[in-house]
């Protein structure tokens, strides 16, 4: 009898195991029938899609008057850090929650604590989802969307702030420990090799909340960039093919357009290297997709680019935007990458961005990439000897000072009569949204291109970029 | 008769081309900019807004309001006080116990001036010279501490007193 069950459970299992390979093979299913695996893929990525919801720059509040923004974690690991702590606090079902006005929010900003700065406003519920909070708490419908996270680190109970724009939601009670945090900030403090960073409002007398450096503690390192796809090599260009379509080039059309740009064709799927070094990838939707799925969408993107680009480093997310193609619901993703822990933005209008995905849930339909690396060129006798100038030297200056007031000037559409010049210089600096150290990627050389250090000025419709060392108009947009 | 209003339009015209001049000179005479320059309001140090201050850092920063293009003087003074103990805000050095640590000329933008210095342990002295006539000078004491030496004074207040 036992005999007999054996054997019928062992033909069981040999005919679930011949459906699993033969649907490898050849059958496209109409519905999931195995979605453990699928789950289990999933979480195999979700690290990616963890390293995409990064912050991009931190602010941290040693006390009333001194503050520091770093752009590179480094070795610090502030963001791996509070992770663990984030996922206690998304997860817990014993916390106390209160709204703070804006004014109310800003007085935080001179106790001790860090800010974590998101280039975009995220979804509460897919940072938690990103962190591997299987059930996040209803933080995530009380404040649907973050663009920073706040804890306090000073004396007595630690408490988050998730803010989004003027809206913050101050979450405490938690019982959390953030002991090792509190001892990183420390170790930084005590280092002193930052720049300091003051309150707009406080030194200047500005009415906006952004902080401001005065004397920079050092230098923007010099860094020189080249193209990572070498459009020339046709091998190289022929194994990304390859890899792109899964299929030997025997099998893919490849067409060499006169002005040198290559294009791979294979079952409706094109890819396109330009000989400046963009990558364009176009591949036909399987299905229509008429309801767009953030979460799914991302995790989406998290696979391809493991699958293309391996594990991008130092690539971040920047932008999302909702689309619409046919009918077809998704998402254009924006991703910039870091060089040396700063921003770098490309000044060339024609690629605009370095990595750009249309994602319709499952599924990839455009995605344009143009990666360039850092040649790691660490002459000294290439280091800049000249002084980097800080922000406040920037604007203080009198063509920018200058530029701005006719901007500003221009942007309200002020006439002579209007314009009070007791209070123009407060009503200028009150305009700057934001002000971010970066580099520029003029994108006129494959190798050896150097990079520009900038300061970014935002504004309500302009971004000004500032060279560090000399303050000219590097561009504005 | 033809003398009289010959007298009359010379004073007339006379009257009136002193009338303008005098328009004139309401934008652009130097009176008037040296009334501006004496305007004290335009040259303040606005951070820090204490004039004493203490603090555990070394760095401070001296910021404030001036018309673009006026050349500033920032000095700093320490004293000879190395435990720091000597001296505090409420038993201040005499100016003969001041020696200069630093001395550096800015001048003034478009938005003000602003200068991070670097102070000594103890009693530091920050003056602020506008080179204009008629301006004052702006003094700012600041008092650094070591944090390890005011957990001691916490904790033994005896031991830390002023010797002077």
């Amino acid at each position: 009898m036992i005999k007999e069950r054996l054997k019928t459970f062992l033909l069981l299992s040999l005919v679930c195991i011949s459906i699993y390979l033969t649907r490898q093979i050849w059958l496209q299913m109409p519905y999931e029938i195995l979605p453990l695996i699928k789950k289990e893929k999933a979480l195999d990525t979700s690290y990616l899609l963890g390293d995409m919801l990064e912050p991009y720059k931190y602010l941290l509040n040693f006390d009333t008057k001194f503050h520091t923004v770093l752009y590179n974690e480094g070795e610090e690991n502030l963001w791996t850090s509070i992770q663990p702590i984030l996922v206690d606090a998304l997860s817990s079902n014993s916390f106390k929650v209160e709204r703070l006005t804006n004014d109310e929010f800003l007085t935080y900003n001179s106790k001790r604590s860090i800010v974590f700065y998101f280039p975009e406003k995220f979804s509460t519920y897919i940072l938690a989802r990103s962190l591997e909070v299987n059930k996040p708490n209803n933080i995530t419908e009380k404040i649907p969307d973050i663009d920073s996270i706040y804890i306090y680190l000073g004396i007595g109970d630690p408490f988050f702030i998730f803010s989004n724009e003027d809206k913050h939601l101050m979450v405490y009670d938690l019982g959390i420990d953030v002991k090792e945090l509190k001892e990183y900030v420390k170790e930084i403090e005590e280092t002193g090799d930052y720049t300091y960073y003051y309150s707009m409002k406080d030194t200047l007398g500005s009415n906006n909340d952004i902080f401001i450096p005065i004397e920079m503690s050092q230098n923007v390192p010099l860094a020189y960039v080249e193209n990572e796809l070498i459009p020339n090599n046709i091998e190289e260009v022929r194994i990304i093919a390859e890899k792109y379509f899964n299929k030997d080039i025997d099998y893919i059309r490849e067409i060499v357009e006169n002005n040198g740009s290559i294009i791979y064709v294979y079952n409706q799927k094109v890819l396109k290297i330009n000989p400046n070094g963009l990558l364009e990838y176009f591949s036909p939707l399987e299905e229509l997709v008429k309801e767009r799925n953030l979460y799914i969408s991302l995790n989406t993107v998290a696979d391809f680019l493991s699958d293309h680009i391996g594990i991008p480093e130092d690539i971040y997310l920047t932008k999302i935007e909702e689309i619409e193609f046919e009918d077809n619901l998704g998402y254009r993703l924006t991703f910039r990458h870091k060089i040396r822990g700063l921003p770098v933005i490309i000044s060339d209008d024609d690629i605009k961005d370095f990595i750009q995905i249309d994602v319709f849930n499952k599924y990839v339909r455009k995605y344009k990439m143009f990666i360039r690396k850092d040649m790691n060129i660490s002459d000294i006798n290439l280091a800049e000897n000249k002084r980097m100038l800080s922000a406040f030297d920037i604007i203080n200056m009198n063509p920018t000072y200058e530029l701005l007031e006719k901007r500003y000037i221009y942007d309200k559409n002020l006439t002579q009569d209007d314009i009070n010049r007791e209070t123009l210089t407060k009503d200028i600096l009150s305009s700057i949204e934001n002000i971010d150290i970066a580099y520029v990627d003029p994108c006129s050389k494959d190798k050896e291109e150097k990079l520009i250090g900038v300061w970014l000025l935002e504004t309500e419709n302009r971004i000004y970029a500032f060279d560090v060392y000399t303050g000219e108009l590097v561009f504005e947009r | 008769m033809w003398k009289k209003i010959i007298a009359s339009l010379f004073i007339i015209i006379g009257i009136f081309s002193f009338s303008s001049t005098g328009y004139g000179a309401n934008m652009n005479t130097s009176s008037v900019q040296v009334a501006r320059r004496t305007d004290r309001n335009r040259y303040q140090v606005t951070v820090p807004s204490e004039d004493a201050i203490a603090t555990d850092k070394k760095t401070a920063l001296i910021s404030g309001k001036a018309p673009s293009g006026t050349n500033i003087v920032i000095e700093v003074y320490g004293t000879m006080d190395l435990t720091g103990k000597n001296f505090s805000l409420t038993n201040l050095p005499k100016s003969s116990d001041y020696i200069l640590i630093s001395k550096e000329t800015i001048k003034a933008g478009q938005v003000g001036f602003a200068k991070e210095v670097e102070l000594v342990s103890g009693i530091n002295k920050v003056v602020v010279i506008f080179r204009v006539n008629g301006v004052n000078t702006v003094e700012k004491v600041y008092y650094v501490y070591d944090n390890a030496l005011a957990e001691e004074a916490v904790r033994n207040p005896y031991r830390i007193v002023p010797t002077k």
